[in-house]
Parts: C-alpha cells; sequence; structure tokens
C-alpha cells in the first residue's frame, strides 16, 4: 500500500508536495563541525560501579522488580502470622474474662469423667472450634473417657510432656519484663484427634517484634521500588521520552 | 551497529568519528529544535546540543541508541531555551533575507501552524515536511516505534490540513 506521506511511495499529495517545497527553504544545511579542543568528554566515575550499576536498565528493572516480589511474599508470609496472634490474643483474653470452671491440681487426675455436653460444674460448655492457636472447648466426652478442663486433660499420659512444655513455657517467659506479663497470651491448640498437646505462648514484645518486621519488609520494598522508579527518571533512556508524547496524544 | 561502533570509536579518543556523527544527526537535531524554538536560535542550538552530546557521551549506556539519546538532548536544550528566553527576531523577517518575502510569509505560516499542534505530531511534521526525512527514517533515528510516527504523520497532517484551511479562507 502506497503511503506517500509516509515513506515517499506511491502517487504524491498535491498539497504534501506544496509544504515540503515551501518548508524545503527552513531544510538544515550541512556545516562544518568543529569540536573546539579545549573541550573534552566527561571522565567516568572513578570509583568502581557496583553490580547493579553496571547492569542494564532493563535488568536493573529486573532486579529491582524481583527484590519487591521477593519482598511482598515475605509480607504475605508474614502478615496472616501477625493477624492470628492478633486475633488469639484478642479471643484469649475474651476466654480469660469468661467465667472459669473450678480447678484442680495439675498432678491430680480428675476423679470423673466429664458427662456430654457438661464439666465440673455442670454447666454446658461452649462448643467452638475456632482456628488453630486459639482454646478449643468442645462439648462431648475424650475418647479414653478423661475429663476435659479448660482444654487441658487431666491425667492425660502426655502430662510430663505437658508438664516440659509448661518448663520450656516457663523459660520462655523469662526473658520478659514483668510489666509485659500481664499482656501474656496462653494460647492452646489440639488437633483434630485430640492426642497432640501444643502450649504455645506470644507475649506482647513478640506481637511488636513481628509487627515491626512486618514494617521493616515493607518500608524496604518501598525503598527499593522508589529506587527503581528514580533510576528509571534519571536515565537516558529516550524511549520514555516519545512514549510519554504518543500516550498523551 | 555502525552508529554503536562510531560511539565506541569517540569513546576510545577519536575525534573525527563524532564529526560522522554529527553529520548523520544533526539535520533531525536541527528539525527538532525548529519545532520549538525560533529559527534565528536553531542554529546555535544544534551545536550546543552536540557539545554537550560530546562531553555527556559516557552517561550514554546503549551506544547504538546515540540518536534517541541526541534527540533527547535537544528536547531539554530547546526547553532550557525558553527558561531563558530571550528577544528574538521574527521568523519571517530572517527567512525573507533568504527567500522572497511572500515565500517566507506563507512557510512562515505553515510552520507556526505546525508549531501550534500537538507536541508528538509538531516534531514528526517538522522532521518529514522541512527536513524531508521518511517516516522509517524518523522512526530509526529518534527511537519512536514506526507505527506511532506513522499514526502522528497521519493525524498531524489532517491537523494541519484544517488549520491551513481555515487560515487560507479567512486571508
Amino acid at each position: 500500500m502506497s503511503d506517500y506521506l509516509w515513506d515517499k511511495t506511491g502517487d504524491a499529495d498535491a498539497e504534501v508536495e506544496r509544504l515540503e517545497e515551501m518548508l524545503g527553504a527552513l531544510r538544515y544545511r550541512p556545516q562544518e563541525f568543529e569540536l573546539p579542543p579545549e573541550i573534552e568528554a566527561d571522565k567516568p566515575e572513578q570509583r568502581p560501579r557496583s553490580f547493579y550499576q553496571r547492569a542494564s536498565y532493563a535488568r536493573r528493572v529486573s532486579y529491582g522488580a524481583a527484590a519487591a516480589a521477593l519482598l511482598l511474599m515475605l509480607f504475605l508470609g508474614l502478615w496472616p502470622g501477625v493477624l492470628r496472634q492478633q486475633h488469639s490474643a484478642g479471643e484469649t483474653e475474651r476466654a480469660a474474662s469468661q467465667p472459669q470452671p473450678a480447678t484442680q491440681p495439675p498432678n491430680v487426675p480428675l476423679q470423673q469423667a466429664s458427662s456430654p455436653g457438661g464439666d465440673e460444674q455442670g454447666e454446658a460448655m461452649p462448643s467452638r472450634v475456632v482456628t488453630t492457636g486459639q482454646v478449643i472447648t468442645t462439648a462431648g466426652p475424650r475418647p479414653d473417657g478423661l475429663a476435659r478442663r479448660d482444654g487441658i486433660t487431666a491425667g492425660s499420659p502426655r502430662r510430663n510432656i505437658r508438664d516440659e512444655g509448661r518448663q520450656t513455657f516457663a523459660k520462655r517467659l523469662a526473658p520478659v519484663a514483668p510489666h509485659e506479663r500481664d499482656g501474656i497470651a496462653r494460647i492452646k491448640t489440639r488437633d483434630a484427634a485430640g492426642a497432640n498437646l501444643t502450649a504455645v505462648a506470644y507475649t506482647a514484645a513478640e506481637q511488636r517484634e513481628a509487627k515491626s518486621q512486618l514494617m521493616y519488609a515493607l518500608r524496604l520494598t518501598s525503598a527499593k521500588l522508589g529506587e527503581v522508579q528514580q533510576k528509571s527518571r534519571t536515565s537516558n533512556d529516550e524511549r520514555i521520552v516519545p512514549l510519554q508524547r504518543n500516550i498523551t496524544r | 551497529a555502525r552508529v554503536g561502533a562510531l560511539v565506541e570509536a569517540v569513546r576510545g579518543g577519536d575525534r573525527d568519528a563524532f564529526g560522522q556523527l554529527y553529520s548523520s544527526h544533526a539535520a533531525m537535531v536541527h528539525g527538532i529544535l525548529l519545532a520549538r524554538v525560533p529559527y534565528a536560535e536553531v542554529g546555535d542550538l544544534v551545536q550546543d546540543v552536540f557539545l554537550t552530546a560530546f562531553r555527556k557521551l559516557d552517561g550514554l549506556r546503549d551506544a547504538a541508541r546515540f540518536g534517541p539519546w541526541v534527540a533527547m538532548i535537544a528536547r531539554n536544550r530547546a526547553m532550557d531555551f525558553h527558561r531563558n528566553k530571550r528577544e528574538t527576531e521574527e521568523l519571517s523577517d530572517s527567512f525573507a533575507q533568504r527567500g522572497g518575502a511572500h515565500d517566507g510569509a506563507e512557510a512562515s505560516e505553515a510552520l507556526e501552524a505546525i508549531r501550534n499542534l500537538p507536541e508528538a505530531y509538531r516534531e514528526t511534521l517538522v522532521l518529514r515536511l522541512v527536513e524531508g526525512m521518511t517516516g522509517p527514517e524518523i522512526a530509526a533515528r529518534t527511537g519512536l516505534q514506526p507505527d506511532s510516527v506513522r499514526v502522528n504523520l497521519h493525524r498531524g497532517m489532517k491537523i494541519l490540513r484544517e488549520k491551513l484551511g481555515i487560515r487560507s479562507r479567512e486571508v
């Protein structure tokens, strides 16, 4: 397909020809160009360029995008954990505010198996199953017939483990400042079969640490993205200007 | 590839190689400046642009893209000119010295009409109608996509026809 305006092929466009003839008088006329002897090219930077600086523009953009994606993945991995901690802390506080059934010394096995739907006081225990990491209180007897009490099984063959867990639990609490103990959230989890028992404690300090890590990851991501944007603005890639012009028109 | 080799030669100290770069890209720079600044200033600014390009050549990452890079320098130089604007003689006066007064007036009017077009059309039309470059040459030198250049040429020409048609009826 001929297009005289595009590549001067085909039938000439009369108006275009007229404009070419009229405006051709303004055309550039070749001149000699001599570089003044005193003009020298700017010296390159003396200090060695880093790997990132040596990389081409496209590579730097890809490195920056990869770093941002990695940090985003870290953020997505940390965020649910932070949410779980906050939610569990809230659940535990609510649970702590509810009236608790009478407790027995941990080493004394309960004589009476819990009746379905009831605890030692004969009150129906709320039946709610929440996500892992929260207190699970279910109605109904344990498969082994042992009593339920605050989610802890008494007389369980795993008591030693539980005691060890408490010791570990205490060790974890040891570095915590006394004023922070008030904010301790104790969360016990149990799997579907009720066989495993895990004691996990998240202190307020640990929550703050997780949150600060998350904020650090976000700041790092933001800094990396800003750096990539800054590099793209100050680069000598001339494609940006024409693209911008074309987009606006 | 040839442009890249010339750039590398200049970086290696061959100042004559820069003369070849100048010869091959001066018309484009002239057209870019003509689309933005008064005609009387274009000649000096072309020299400025190439002096700047020589000094800053080490900042060019891709030697093969010397043309688009120096085009960007030319546009920036035009912006700097307008920031430091000073009185200049009218285009028609200076052009009249090179040709007839009648021709100067018509060319001045046409160039003014092109300068009033949107920026994307303005530069492309000057390179095509004034400097005589074809569309593929414009795309290769400036780094624009050929399809973009083609669209800019046709749309710009359409608007230019309307403007010039309206002016000729007013006269």
